[in-house]
């Protein structure tokens, strides 16, 4: 706990002059009556959140964690939580030499450029710090070490259990150290005072979202309006967007048609609070996709649009392909997903045959015996479904594929052989990398000067700029966990 | 005068119509103040889980009896663990929804939700 003389400490810093439009701003209140308070406020509570409440717990700050679903932990709950980490203990046992240099080289093939470079530094150079205070809290990984795509060594390790028992870990270590939670409570404003200070939000508690509304954030009523202090920060650690069909489409009008298989809470009402009081909207246009099948085993089969036709190379990763398929029903005009078509000899030949067993058995992926049958399910006309077959046949005949596919790489898959396997390929929208612009102690900077937002931090998903133009495999914890741990630390400092 | 009482009458109507009782609850003869313990039916409120709790035992009870299905119990999931409420997927007075479902095909191991 924080004494009130050293609370007042805190406050006697220089203030930075402000331009006067912001003290006509609407969130400058003087006289409010605050029904709740403590040191820290975190709004959300899925990794980065938990992460950042653990490490300010430990350190005996007053810490209350508030959630606006009913569910805890947000889209960390659905996740498998692979976690790169530089030089962690498995990389040293096992013998593999990884450095900054390295890991860097990497979050910059993915970056495109898009990524700022101090942010990719600050994951690289804590993730250990991160995994090795996660392991603290009880986390638990599994004594292997994950050699994933576009990562030029094997240095991610997998959380046993995954997101849910990530966060179930973490949620019992921050109540333990009584650290306050709070579920069903909304954030709906953040309260700044004269000197533009963020000292607090205004909730709604006995909020309940509504999954059948157009625009929750906008149309949902419910809850009952309350005022909470923060002594110290608000911290929001509020994810992202990627369930806001109506917001990310204004960012890029592509992501009105992908899948979101994020989870519900995933709105940008957080961001917009954010917005409201002088953020930095950063690179929210950007979008990573997730395709529900092993993109690897594409090249084995083709991809048909609706009017039966190819217009890809089936070989790519899932950010392209997804792109391509955006692009491509964009310019069909069209809201139907293509088609991806495996004969038995492509499927016999994917990378991980009990995976495939399992995508027929829940029913995403479809076994016909006659093409008759497959036309009828996917409603493709069965004459160009025939033609487009014959041509793609025919290329790998010539060795010449009209969409150069590299024929070489399909270990003889043909595309004549009952059964056939088909399934829809719908790119998914499972993670937004912009958000809001905050410096590598994840303070939030005003646009008007760049300077820090007193007592405004940002943490995980929240913020943009981070991995840029595509976010690399198992790169997001490492995030969220470092900027947790970066804020937590910048809190502590200020006392 | 006649107009208003149609009105008055109609709206009694609808409100009756509007908060029915699933019919395994109207099998066991719940009315509708076993759940709303406020004295006046204008006051009734959306209930938390406890209302439910009061008659189908605890959460951990509730697991239990579905710990066959292991990772894909319903309420005791990987993802949630027994931290979700009642509401999140069952409803009284509007068809429930089966939240595993989002992601999921859940057919091949669960039962229509009621």
């Amino acid at each position: 706990m924080i004494n009130r003389r050293n609370f007042l400490k805190t406050l006697t810093g220089t203030t930075i002059a402000l331009p006067s439009i912001l003290n006509a701003n609407e969130n400058l209140k003087k006289d409010i009556k605050f029904d709740e308070i403590a040191d820290v406020i975190i709004v959300g509570s899925g990794v980065s959140a938990h992460i950042c409440a653990a490490y300010l717990v430990k350190n005996k700050l007053d810490v209350l964690m508030i959630e606006k679903m009913d569910r805890i932990g947000g889209n960390s709950v659905l996740s498998q939580q692979d976690f790169a980490v530089l030089n962690s203990d498995l990389q040293i046992k096992a013998g593999i030499k990884d450095s900054e240099e390295l890991f860097l080289n990497d979050l910059n093939k993915a970056g495109a450029g898009y990524n700022h470079l101090e942010h990719s530094l600050r994951i690289i150079r804590n993730s250990n710090e991160a995994y090795e205070f996660a392991k603290s809290c009880g986390v638990k990984y599994a004594n292997k070490l994950k050699f994933l795509g576009g990562h030029s060594v094997a240095r991610s390790v997998e959380t046993i259990g995954g997101g849910g028992a990530c966060i179930k870990a973490l949620h019992e270590f921050f109540l333990a150290n009584k650290g306050r939670f709070k579920n069903e409570t909304k954030s709906d404003e953040i309260i700044q005072d004269e000197n533009a200070k963020v000292i607090g939000i205004s909730v709604r508690e006995n909020y309940r979202f509504d999954r059948n509304l157009a625009n929750d954030d906008r149309q949902n009523l419910s809850g009952v309006k309350k005022n909470y202090k923060a002594r110290l920060a608000v911290v929001f650690a509020t994810g992202g967007f990627s369930r806001d069909v109506e917001f990310r489409s204004i960012v890029n009008p592509r992501l009105r048609l992908a899948k979101s298989p994020s989870s519900l809470g995933q709105t940008a009402g957080a961001l917009k609070q954010m917005l409201k009081i002088g953020a930095i909207a950063t690179q929210l246009a950007l979008s990573r996709f997730s395709f529900g099948i092993p993109t690897e085993d594409l090249i084995y089969g083709i991809m048909l649009d609706k009017n039966a036709k190819r217009f890809l190379n089936e070989d790519g990763d899932r950010q392209g392909l997804s792109n391509k398929i955006l692009a491509h029903m964009q310019n069909l005009n069209t809201t139907s997903y293509p088609t991806i078509i495996l004969d038995s000899t492509g499927f016999a030949n994917s990378h991980d045959p009990n995976r495939m067993q399992s995508f027929i058995i829940a029913g995403k992926m479809k076994k016909f015996d006659t093409l008759d049958e497959l036309a009828n399910h996917f409603k493709l006309n069965k004459d160009e479904l025939l033609k487009s077959m014959q041509i793609y046949e025919d290329g790998i005949k010539k060795n010449k594929d009209e969409f150069k596919k590299d024929l070489s790489k399909i270990k003889n898959s043909s595309m004549s052989k009952a059964p056939f396997y088909a399934m829809t390929a719908a790119p998914g929208l499972s993670y937004t990398p912009g958000g809001v612009w905050a410096d590598t102690n994840m303070r939030v900077l005003h646009i008007s000067n760049y300077e820090p937002i007193k007592g405004l931090y940002a943490i995980g998903e929240a913020t943009g700029g981070v991995h840029g133009q595509a976010r690399l495999t198992s790169c997001s914890i490492p995030d969220c966990m470092t900027s947790g741990i970066a804020c937590a630390k910048d809190i502590l400092k200020g006392i | 005068m006649r107009k208003l009482l149609m009105i008055l009458m109609f709206s009694i109507f609808a409100l009756a119509n509007e908060f029915l009782i699933k019919p395994h609850h109207v099998d066991v003869k719940l009315k509708c103040s076993d759940c709303h313990k406020q004295a006046n039916e204008k006051d009734y409120k959306a209930l938390d889980s406890n209302a439910c709790l009061s008659c189908h035992g605890s959460k951990e009870k509730l697991a239990k009896r579905l710990d066959f299905l292991k990772g894909k119990n319903p309420h005791n999931s990987i993802h949630d663990n027994a931290n979700l409420n009642c509401y999140t997927c069952h409803n009284e007075h509007k068809p429930s929804f089966n939240m595993c479902n989002t992601c999921h095909n859940t057919k091949t191991w669960m039962k229509e939700i009621k």
